[in-house]
């Protein structure tokens, strides 16, 4: 799908601000729409919706670069100058220039999926329909259950990007968004623990249904009535898939030339280096069908093709932009993430738990930080104690503590359940001998 | 700008308009509405490899309208100024009040009346040439170069938002506002003998442009390169439950986390919080007094006026222990029959408000900060911070500590380095066994985020003692 209105938008923008003196530009015009609600005590309790449009202008002059973004159409020439003075006004750096063409893609795929035309047909009856059975369901689960908010969140956008040396593309996209927060009562530690439960998708029929989005919720906040911290020391941890995404993003987060080149990452030097277990692989894989991150380039107009990052734990490329693959001497690959698939393994969590004698299995980080320069790492948990596969106490007000090196090559089995509702496809992990605080 | 007039022209709008904007979102079971208009500008300029390069800005402008019903919201917002699409989004925003009566006539006082300012300001921050900010810039990188030779990466941005807005509400009042907020980011990288630490140091407030002259760069750079410099000796701390002092300033992220969110009366009214039922009861000992103040001078949580046209004002949350009022928007004050508290703030026109804190302090003590430490056989003082979190129902929440000390046998010993502090809000508030006389009001670049909205915030904390806190670390 194409927007005329969009590309002449571009056109004209691109148009004006090398007429301003710019040298080169990228500009980007976007149209947003989505319907935003949220349901509680049978009741609808909040609706929004909006229609945004906005324009993106990069502009190149003479090794100075800048970023602008305006919403204020009516007026997008007196803004363009402005961005234009300002770029005048910046000291030069060399290495700042629009991407090279021959990166640009040559052809564009359109079996991504990215749009399902029956997500703009939504209406609000509809989706106050659905948010109300998600809620009616959560409350349903169990006399605990003292709160559920369901939400319900749908939308698409249009985006059409020029590349002032040779490029356009466009990209339209659906999502919609679904789920809950429920809390319940916790009578004897007099507390109200809370979790939630949310999928989003690009394709309507690829939501859960509303008693499975509900009856998760309340389920994941149940099971926390009774949480307590247990004794200090190192156990095997099974990571719940979704918690893992976090993890899995700290650690992909290092293989980045623009942090490694800020020497801001402790996967520095580490090409063609064992970095991680052998049992992990992991890809960008930008032509995922209906794959929240998928993509036909990325924000330089690198072509997109998967790439294997790790693999068996050996680091075989890093993130690269073209401004830090000019800065680095490395080949450009793209300075984002599309869509991140962790290889899975072939064995359930439930499986895994029941070989692992004492372990505890983690459902939810709060806090905590990951020192990209080192490793090093403390992130606060909640999840449950599991003594032979059984679960046995809940626990929260604990910490995990480590070197996110030590922690990877300590990863010991990557479960069959990667997590759908994210970017990062990542499944439970596994890892042996992590330190936990408690008592 | 001072005057109402100048906000009219800025929005294109009048008393009239604005009198028909929210006529006609007033129908049905509504009960309230109110129209915010904004005008918001930010600005970056960005060093690295010793050059200012890089450049950002951001011009955004439009107007939001909200319907209540009850404790209901609709919510719809334009990008235009055009009178006709902001009723349009009236007209959505009513959907919430259903099909009823039609629309009341709303009247508003004409012409509104001036606020105080806690953050007045003589120069804008778009009117300083670049050029002049290039300078500070420049000048800070080589200062922090020169003051060790093992900095080998340096990375500074300086950015300054303006923001104009103008709120009218269906109880008649019609109020505007121009906040100038500027940050200081430094990000610094050294390497010895093959190790490499990183580190980061902020400012932030709400000043105009004139503030540039004011900045030290000598002590920027000083506590920049300090800050990193000090990770070579520090080493994590021992794991597990111990007495943890937390510093002057910054700490104040401990009552943000710990007890800030769940005293924002949103999460009460839903009785979701674990403070929800109470009020005047006791949640901490004594020597705890928690404020939260829209009105300090130039802070960057300070607001003359919310997001919702009710004047910035100080709250006090816990007196003496004793919890004495949540954080107040509208709605929640609707639903508890007590005044709005001036916490209705929002990140945008984009958005609805809500009930956000401002900046959140705690009253000093009667002890020094050299008794405090003394007090400790072993355990850590927490220095610098990140980031926290925290589970609004079960009272769970963390904080990351960046720097700060090991105290041994009542005495600063080592320095210790990333570790994670998690605790249970109220658990933690009945273990503040000492209290400091030196309440420090942290300068840093605050932010805190709710409901996928970001705010500026700021913090503030005398030395205090925890008797017992679970500190996250590696053995």
């Amino acid at each position: 799908m194409n927007n005329p209105s969009l590309q002449e938008l571009c056109r004209s923008a691109a148009s004006y601000a090398k007429s301003c003196g710019a040298e080169n530009c990228i500009v980007a015009a976007v149209i947003y729409n989505s319907t935003e609600i949220e349901v509680r005590e049978s009741a609808l309790e909040y609706i929004e919706r909006s229609i945004q449009r906005h324009l993106d202008i990069e502009i190149f002059l003479n090794g100075r670069y800048s970023v602008h973004t305006i919403t204020d159409l009516q007026n997008m020439e007196r803004h363009i100058q402005h961005a234009v003075s300002i770029t005048k006004a910046l000291s030069p750096d060399t290495d700042r220039c629009i991407t090279d063409a021959s990166l640009f893609p040559r052809s564009m795929r359109d079996n991504l999926e990215l749009y399902d035309p029956s997500v703009r047909r939504i209406n609000e009856t509809e989706a106050i329909t659905s948010a109300k059975e998600i809620e009616s369901f959560g409350r349903a689960a169990d006399k605990s259950v003292i709160s559920v908010t369901a939400h319900w969140n749908h939308g698409w956008s249009e985006r059409f990007t020029l590349f002032s040396n040779g490029f356009e593309g466009c990209r339209t996209s659906s999502f919609i968004s679904a789920g809950a927060e429920t809390t319940v009562i916790d009578k004897k530690n007099n507390t109200r623990p809370e979790a939630g439960y949310s999928s989003m998708v690009r394709h309507r029929h690829d939501l859960p249904g509303n008693e499975t989005a509900g009856r998760e919720s309340a389920n994941r906040a149940l099971i926390k009535i009774g949480q307590q911290k247990t004794a200090s020391g190192s156990y095997p941890l099974v990571v719940e898939n979704r918690a893992a995404v976090r993890l899995i993003s700290s650690f992909i987060a290092a293989l980045s030339a623009e942090k490694c080149y800020h020497k801001n990452s402790f996967l520095c030097g580490m090409r063609s280096k064992q970095a991680a277990s052998p049992i992990l692989s992991v890809i960008d894989d930008p032509f995922l069908p209906r794959g929240l991150g998928s993509r036909n380039f990325d924000s330089d107009g690198i072509a997109a093709r998967p790439r294997v990052f790790l693999e068996e734990g050996i680091v075989k490329e890093y993130f690269t932009s073209w401004f830090y693959s000019i800065k680095t001497g490395m080949h450009p690959t793209t300075g984002s993430r599309s869509n991140i698939v962790v290889q899975p393994g072939t064995r359930t969590p439930a499986h895994v738990r029941k070989d692992l004698g004492t372990c505890i299995m983690v459902t939810n980080f709060i806090g905590g930080n990951t020192n990209m320069t080192t490793g090093d790492f403390s992130i606060g948990i909640q999840g449950q104690l599991i003594k032979n596969g059984r679960m046995v106490q809940p626990v929260n007000e604990m910490n995990i503590s480590g070197n996110m090196l030590e922690l990877f090559e300590n990863l010991a089995e990557i479960c069959n359940d990667p997590y759908p509702y994210s970017t990062v496809k990542c499944p439970s992990l596994v890892f042996t001998d992590v330190h936990v605080s408690g008592l | 700008m001072k005057e109402f007039h100048n906000y009219a022209e800025m929005f294109k709008t009048d008393i009239h308009a604005m009198e028909k904007i929210l006529s006609e979102a007033m129908t049905g079971s509504a009960t309230y509405s109110d129209v915010f208009f904004q005008k918001h500008t930010a600005h970056t300029i960005s060093m690295e490899d010793s050059k200012v390069s890089k450049a950002f800005s951001c011009a955004d402008t439009g107007a939001g309208v909200r319907v209540v019903a009850d404790d209901r919201t609709g919510y719809s917002f334009s990008e235009s100024l055009d009178h006709k699409s902001i009723i349009s989004a009236a007209r959505t925003a009513r959907y919430i009040a259903g099909h009823g009566a039609s629309g009341q006539s709303i009247s508003l006082t004409s012409p509104p009346k001036a606020l105080n300012t806690y953050y007045p300001s003589s120069t804008m921050w778009e009117d300083l040439p670049v050029p002049s900010k290039i300078d500070i810039l420049n000048s800070l990188n080589d200062r922090i170069f020169s003051s060790d030779p093992r900095i080998c990466r340096v990375r500074i941005s300086l950015s300054h938002e303006s923001s104009y807005k103008l709120v009218a509400c269906s109880d008649s009042t019609v109020s505007f506002d121009f906040q100038p907020i500027y940050s200081l980011r430094v990000f610094c990288t050294a390497e010895q003998h093959g190790t490499v630490e990183s580190n980061q140091y902020g400012l932030s407030g709400s000043y105009g442009g004139e503030h540039l002259e004011n900045l030290n760069i000598d002590e920027i750079a000083a506590e920049a390169a300090e800050r990193t410099i000090l990770l070579f000796s520090a080493r994590r701390p021992n794991p597990g439950q111990q007495p943890v002092v937390l510093d002057a300033g910054s700490s104040g992220i401990l009552l943000h986390e710990a007890i800030g969110h769940g005293l924002e009366a949103d999460f009460n009214r839903k009785g979701i919080s674990v403070f929800s039922n109470r009020i005047n009861t006791k949640i901490a000992e004594p020597a705890v007094t928690i404020i939260d103040d829209g009105t300090l001078p130039h802070a960057r949580g300070s607001i003359n006026v919310d997001d919702e046209g009710v004047s910035g004002q100080k709250t006090a949350l816990v007196e003496h222990g004793i919890l004495r009022s949540y954080m107040h928007d509208r709605i929640s004050a609707k639903y508890y029959g007590v005044a709005p508290t001036g916490n209705g703030r929002r990140e945008s026109f984009r958005n609805a408000p809500l009930p956000r804190m401002r900046t959140t302090y705690m009253q000093p003590g009667p002890d020094t900060r050299e008794e405090i430490i003394s007090s400790v056989k072993n355990g850590i003082l927490a220095h610098s911070f990140t980031n926290g979190q925290v589970y609004i129902g079960a009272g769970d929440f963390t904080f990351f500590v960046k720097s700060g000390y090991l105290i041994e046998n009542g005495k600063l010993t080592a320095p210790v380095k990333d570790v994670n502090l998690i605790g249970n809000g109220p658990d933690v508030l009945s273990k503040i066994c000492m209290v400091g006389n030196d309440l420090s009001i942290d300068s840093g670049t605050w932010s805190c985020g709710k409901q996928g909205q970001s705010v500026p915030v700021s913090l503030g904390h005398p030395t205090i003692k925890v008797s017992s806190i679970t500190v996250g670390s590696a053995l």
